[in-house]
């Protein structure tokens, strides 16, 4: 059935409920304030100015005046909208004057039943709904008859106000009693009334499409002060309703339209005749056209490079409201999770093994830090870039496409198939109009999401700079045949890249081992090396993993939290702007400081230098931290993971075996320090003295520890000190000697020693580990009372014997 | 049978009984009627056919079936699903039912109303349906064979009028057809016959121009084109109405339709006569081109009401369902003879490969290869075999193909020259004027063989769409995904197709496998090369061969505890020995080859020896590629 008609219908019998419907709404109008002020007074009064004319009223208003009216407006909202527009003019009417054919609309925002474009059935017709859909087409604006005056051409007589829907609507007969015209009539365009009238197409927005399904779409007709408030490709929220209209195209067909009236039941006649005869008899295809009709348009996101005010206005509060009793609650039971951080990494990536802290740094970035304007109105950015270099076959690919499968806004893209105008955006020319425009690049597309580019560093140099920009502005610009542009580009960038030569060499350093300009590498917050290590409980670890993904590959995917209600709560945390505390401050700053001694130190072959950008990238990290568990602080235990973090980024850069006698390296030790602008005082000296050292040992074998080895050494002591520490509590020691941790060290490996030799070898490995531990590692510290220096503590051991100070664990060290 | 008739040429009336018995609208009981028709053996058979009848044969009205894949879903449309219906003279009214038809009918003396408060508004689903693409020509007559009803004039051709005609106005119809064809219409014709002198790559370029013919008059009196996802595609569109579970179809679904099949012409609507003349209304037409896309004649894209339908796992009309009698003892009889099934099949892949065996095996195994699961965007099961060092002539991957569309049921070959990567559109995009999605030859269904012939790829400038088209096939390889171009967004489609690149060197594509061929001396003339195969490809081999690869395929597969245990045990010794020579993704590579070749042995499970199988095979493949003159090794 047709709502038109009905209304068409119940219109003439008075309805009752619409006439009841109008007073109240007029009552709510009068008699609505905030505040002791009538809210809605001043906007009526503007709506007398000429090119106004539609009221915007908030539902939730409505419904805090009275309940049963917003009910009813809600479910009935087709039948009483004409109502509500009448009772908008009558009072309006008793404000001002107003031209007497002026017809005034009515638009309601914040109305709560939102609905998917799919789930627009014909149970919602003529309810108050909310859709969200992107605009893909939109047609022009131009007038549509509301009121039709019209004239009998056999006797003159003017018949006024024929209402129309949609199709032209003459009378059906001349009102002239002794006139039996029904067909011939002329419309006085100048007494008529008419509206704004534009019909855009929307589109089902990605997120609410199924898999595998093509995007729906559905006509939306807009009227009045709606229309040309949507462009191609906004997403935007419609409130209105659906309704059907009569198939005009099959309807109105030249020779037959005057009988096609629906008011008018005279066609039925040419239905009898025939049912398989020709449309233009009146034969009735039995499909209607569905569209929906909005009052109300607002606009979700930002237009594409555009200023994004919307997006900034969004609070938690907002993205609250946008979800249902069940996702709250959902988002809340996970914010209240105290295995969040673990089970959340799980969750992004089941299929992945191992590689715990790459998933924490994604899970970071995708939470991000807060974006910072300064006085200078400088602006500081939030988004976190990490990259991740390693050998072939070590799921880099994995984890890029893994963030593109969930993010809302991410693009992958891959380095070698993207030339510079596909990664950031290209000044075409459109074959129609032969203007230039301007096309977005991937960068653009992922604008306050997350732009994976695969072969990083297989990019033309050209594109690495022009990234570069990105990343740091956080804008493109173009200026290419006359066009000038800025355009927005808020991205993280996820970028993977093969080293030099197809595998990782860990003799080298990060920077030796790839291909980027320093510039570029420093603008990553995070650095990951993946690199194919062969262990046999590892590889084990894997081949399980595989083997069962092979065999039952459902079963093996398990997530605590599945993908929807993940982006969910990315979605709400991404809302928090956390500052940052003063604890959390003078921690970072304790640490900060600390990494900067380190590097100073020069011992570590460090990646770069340590500069107030790794600062940055520690606070980004540490707000990120902060957003992930809802928190509008950032605590010092946020700050404490970021450090860890961005520690382990910088330090599994350093992870080849542990050379002891640090042969072999020095040269490059030695170049890359020179490079340095300030040498750390100690760098001279200790450099001739490990040369020394290892030829004085020259014909011994090397000492070289895997890096797992020593850690493994290194665990097994601190456990021990931890233990000792605890026991000696209360006692005045202050903790144990150094001679004391090396006898312990012996007697625990005694079963394997054989012979003397290599209880010596033994020794000496367990003293320049400690050394490594305390100078190096920072997990130990020396409690050493004689000033004795400490850089003369590394050439002879004995000197260091015969101080034999006490050692104390690091108490902010973590085993793991 | 004696009701066989009623229920096939008047469904409708059937269906009305039907819900007058029940007075309401509830369709469970109209499948059910039908579904209990359908339960006696081969009663599908008796129902005419859209692929291999042309549609002026068919009766309005009657029921059909119509085997395709849904190329497109239009937005769901609302209908009147019950209408009163009043007698002019006695004043009396009944009420009738909309569903399963497009026109709202009446008996003499009465009429219909509209305006009734009885008359109800349902919703149903559009599908835009075109035949399985790439459908291997022998599937189509087995089908037909199988058919009971014989149509009377086009017996297998499904050629509908309009192409005839459309090729009557080409120009060089004479040229195209017969090689345009050459790939379907020759089943079962020798070797000999299967390449004309006619240079391929003429085809193309010619396929080219019509793609764009059609495009350039999309206001033209002749509807542009039906929209299929290859260019050679023959065989009936159809705008399916569906009207339950509508959200269980998706894009690219094989389905076989049973419904009502509805031609009323006063479906077309033409372009001229619907969107009036009053510009002062707002009306809510469509535009020309949708009303094309939309509301095309129904003589050219007829609309079918479905009643039941079927989602096939597989088109094979060899193999039965799965869980029937009919199957087990199908597989049982084809099990009893799979090795010298296999090697016999070996064999001529052997030849056709010019003697080597190692890529016989490998071809073997990309053939029966189709994802069966994805560990979240990690296909499993693909198997993308990169062929190189082939002969470097069109012929031969025309050769090469011909013989695959013998033995699989999907198949379609492009050459990837220079021409056709700028030109042919490969992924699907969204045309927004006309509110359809815009075919590509990436739209494909499950299972189907893509072979791609790199050997035809000259120097020279890819322009975007060229860069664009081949990151698509890149990407159709690696993740088994098709990109889908919404023009605001892309949207990534699952796709599962066994791909086979033959190429000179390796392949500018990726692939999970490279092997080179080796063989001593092309032969002089491949074609005489290859008719040594038609003597040995009898019509009772191929039949073999086809049931075999099909159940091959669709065959469950799992791997025991103990073989799994034993896998693992040997990667960790692998990686012990040489860890540069087994890598994660080399294991990935192992696993699936051994799920392969256990599949092409019949066997759900592997075993050790089949293990151990992959194992030499993958060994003497890496020892020909590490043999390879050493470009860039990147992953």
């Amino acid at each position: 059935m047709d709502v038109t008609e009905q209304v068409g219908r119940t219109n003439q019998l008075k309805d009752q409920i619409g006439e009841r419907c109008q007073k109240l709404f007029q009552d709510f109008l009068e008699e609505f304030s905030v505040d002791g002020e009538q809210k809605y007074l001043g906007e009526v009064q503007e709506l007398i100015r000429p090119e106004r004319n539609t009221l915007t009223v908030g539902y939730d208003d409505v419904e805090k005046y009275n309940q049963q009216l917003a009910t009813t407006i809600l479910e009935e909202y087709y039948r009483v909208y004409p109502f509500l527009c009448r009772a908008v003019r009558n009072y309006a009417k008793d404000w001002g004057q107003i031209p007497p054919n002026k017809e005034f609309y009515v638009s309601f925002t914040d109305v709560p039943s939102r609905l998917k474009v799919r789930e627009l059935t014909t149970s919602k017709m003529g309810t108050l709904l909310r859709i969200t859909g992107q605009v893909v087409r939109t047609h022009p604006v131009h007038p549509e008859l509301v009121c039709g005056t019209f004239m009998c051409l056999e006797c003159r007589t003017i018949i006024k106000d024929v209402e129309q829907q949609f199709k032209y609507t003459q009378p059906s007969i001349c009102r002239n009693p002794v006139c039996n015209n029904r067909s011939k009539f002329m419309l006085d365009v100048n007494k008529s009334r008419f509206v704004d009238f534009q019909k855009v197409r929307i589109q089902e927005t990605q997120a609410e499409l199924p898999r595998g399904s093509i995007p729906r779409s559905v006509e939306v007709i807009l009227r009045a002060e709606a229309v040309e408030m949507a462009q191609a490709g906004d997403k935007c929220d419609f409130t209105g309703t659906l309704i059907v209209v009569p198939d005009v195209s099959s309807l109105s067909i030249p020779g037959a339209r005057a009988e096609t009236g629906a008011k008018v039941s005279g066609n039925q006649g040419y239905e009898n005749e025939g049912v398989r005869g020709l449309k233009a008899l009146g034969v009735r295809d039995l499909n209607y056209r569905m569209a929906y009709l909005a009052c109300t348009v607002t606009s979700t996101n930002a237009r594409f490079g555009g200023s994004s005010l919307k997006e900034e206005e969004m609070t938690a509060e907002n993205v609250k409201k946008q979800m249902t009793d069940e996702e709250w609650q959902k988002v809340y039971d996970m914010s209240r999770d105290k295995n969040l951080y673990q089970n959340l990494c799980s969750s992004l990536f089941p299929t992945i093994h191992g590689n715990e802290e790459i998933k924490r740094g994604i899970l970071l970035m995708l939470f991000g830090g807060v974006p910072k304007q300064t006085t200078e109105l400088t602006k500081l950015r939030g988004d976190i870039n990490i990259c991740i270099v390693g050998d072939p076959s070590t799921a880099k690919s994995q984890f890029l496409k893994q963030v593109e499968e969930f993010s809302p806004r991410a693009v992958y893209t891959s380095g070698k198939a993207s030339t510079a105008a596909g990664l950031t955006a290209a000044v075409v020319k459109d074959e129609e109009s032969h203007e230039f425009v301007i096309e977005a690049g991937a960068l653009m597309l992922a604008d306050n999401g997350v732009c994976c580019i695969d072969e990083f560093d297989k990019m033309d140099p050209k594109d690495q700079v022009a990234i570069h920009e990105a990343m740091e502005q956080q804008t493109i610009s173009i200026t290419k045949a006359g066009v000038r542009a800025t355009l927005n580009a808020r991205t993280s960038i996820l970028a993977a890249a093969n080293p030099i030569g197809g595998r990782y060499d860990r003799s080298k350093s990060l920077k030796q081992n790839i291909t980027l300009t320093a510039p570029i590498m420093s603008r990553f917050d995070l650095f990951f090396i993946l690199v194919d290590e062969c262990n046999e409980v590892t590889d084990y670890a894997i081949a399980r993993r595989i083997v069962d993904l092979h065999s039952r590959n459902e079963e093996s995917v398990d997530r605590i939290y599945s993908v929807e209600d993940i982006s969910r709560y990315l979605m709400f945390a991404r809302q928090f702007k956390p500052k940052i505390s003063v604890e959390s401050q003078e921690y970072m700053i304790e640490e900060y400081k600390r990494l900067r001694q380190r590097d100073g130190t020069g011992a570590a072959k460090s990646a770069w230098r340590i500069t107030v950008r790794q600062l940055e990238s520690m606070i980004r990290l540490s707000e990120g931290m902060a957003r992930m568990h809802c928190q509008d602080e950032v605590q010092p235990k946020h700050v404490k993971e970021a450090f860890r973090l961005l520690n382990k980024s910088i330090i599994r850069v350093e992870q080849p075996d542990i050379h002891l006698e640090e042969e072999g390296a020095e040269p490059e030790t030695v170049t890359m320090e020179t490079e340095e602008a300030a040498p750390p005082q100690e760098t001279p000296e200790e450099a001739p003295v490990d040369a020394t050292g290892a030829a004085g040992k020259g014909p011994k074998k090397a000492l070289k520890l895997s890096y797992d080895e020593y850690k493994q050494m290194a665990n097994l002591l601190v456990l021990y000190m931890r233990k000792a520490e605890e026991e000696q509590e209360g006692e005045d020691s202050p903790g144990l000697r150094r001679s004391n941790l090396i006898s312990w060290y012996l007697g625990e490996m005694e079963s394997e020693i054989e012979s003397e030799a290599e209880l010596l070898e033994k020794k000496t490995v367990i003293e320049k580990v400690l050394d490594r531990l305390v100078h190096h590692d920072h997990v130990l510290i020396e409690l050493a009372q004689t000033g004795l220096s400490r850089k003369n503590k590394r050439d002879e051991d004995t000197l260091v014997r015969d101080d034999d100070p006490f050692l104390v664990v690091h108490p902010n060290y973590v085993v793991d | 049978m004696p009701s066989i008739e009623d229920w096939i040429n008047d469904p409708l009336g059937i269906i009305q009984n039907i819900f007058d018995k029940q007075q309401n609208l509830d369709s469970s009981n109209v499948k059910n009627y039908f579904t209990e028709k359908l339960k006696t053996k081969n009663a599908l058979t008796w129902i005419p056919s859209l692929n291999d009848s042309s549609l002026h044969t068919l009766k309005p009205n009657s029921l059909v079936r119509f085997r395709c894949i849904v190329q497109d879903m239009f937005d769901p449309e609302f209908y009147l699903g019950s209408y009163e219906v009043k007698d002019v003279v006695t004043g009396q009214t009944t009420m009738k039912s909309g569903k399963y038809k497009d026109i709202a009918e009446c008996g003499a003396n009465q009429s219909i109303d509209l305006d009734s408060m009885n008359n109800k508004t349902m919703d149903r689903m559009t599908l835009y349906c075109v035949p399985v693409p790439g459908e291997s020509s022998w599937v189509k007559t087995a089908n037909t064979d199988m058919s009971k009803v014989k149509t009377k004039c086009y017996p297998s051709t499904s050629q509908t009028p309009m192409r005839c005609k459309r090729n009557r106005d080409n120009n060089e119809t004479m040229e195209t057809s017969p090689v345009d064809n050459s790939e379907d219409s020759c089943q079962g014709q020798p070797f000999s016959s299967v390449v004309g002198d006619t240079d391929i790559m003429e085809t193309d370029s010619i396929e080219i121009k019509r793609k764009q013919t059609n495009k350039s008059e999309p206001g033209s009196s002749k509807i542009s084109d039906l929209n299929f996802p290859l260019p050679s595609e023959t065989g009936p569109a159809c705008i399916v109405k569906v009207y339950d579970d509508i959200d269980s179809y998706k894009v690219n679904d094989v389905v076989e339709f049973v419904g009502v099949l509805s031609v009323d012409p006063s479906l077309a609507i033409f372009p001229g006569n619907g969107d009036g003349d009053h510009p002062l209304l707002g009306g809510v037409e469509e535009s020309i081109e949708e009303l094309h896309a939309h509301a095309p004649p129904p003589s050219l894209v007829p609309r079918l009401h479905a009643v039941l339908c079927n989602h096939l796992a597989h088109v094979n009309p060899l193999v039965p369902n799965t869980g029937t009698e009919e199957y087990s003892t199908v597989l049982e009889n084809i099990q009893r003879e799979v090795t010298t099934l296999r090697e016999e099949l070996l064999s001529i892949l052997e030849l056709s490969l010019l003697g080597d065996r190692l890529a016989a095996e490998y071809l073997l195994c990309n053939l029966v290869a189709s994802v069966y699961g994805r560990a979240d965007v990690m296909p499993l099961g693909k198997f993308g075999l990169n062929l190189s060092n082939c002969p470097s002539t069109p012929t031969y991957s025309q050769l090469l193909h011909h013989l695959i569309s013998n033995l699989v049921t999907q198949t379609h070959l492009v050459h990837m020259s220079l021409d056709n990567m700028n030109k042919l559109p490969f992924s699907p995009h969204k045309d927004y004027t006309a509110n359809r999605l815009c075919s590509g030859i990436l739209q494909l269904a499950c299972q189907t063989n893509l072979v791609l012939d790199e050997t035809s790829l000259g120097a020279g400038q890819l322009d975007v769409q060229g860069v664009k088209n081949l990151a698509a096939l890149g990407n159709l390889i690696t993740w088994q995904k098709v990109e889908y171009d919404f023009n605001f967004h892309r949207q990534e489609f699952m796709a599962d197709v066994s791909v086979l690149i033959l190429s000179e060197g390796r392949s500018i594509l990726p692939s999970d496998c490279l092997l080179p061929l080796q063989y001593s001396g092309a032969p002089d003339d491949l074609r005489t090369h290859f008719t040594q195969l038609d003597s040995r490809l009898t019509e009772d081999f191929l039949r073999r061969c086809r049931t075999y690869l099909g159940l091959a395929r669709n065959l469950q597969y799992s791997l025991n505890d103990d073989i799994q245990k034993k896998i693992q045990d040997d990667f960790v010794d692998m990686r012990k020995d040489d860890p540069k020579n087994m890598t994660v993704d080399d294991f990935h590579s192992l696993l699936s080859l051994t799920r392969l070749l256990s599949l092409s042995d019949l066997k759900s499970s592997p075993t050790s020896e089949i293990w151990s199988r992959a194992k030499v095979l993958e060994n003497s493949r890496k020892q020909r590629v590490s043999q390879l003159p050493t470009r860039e090794r990147s992953a």
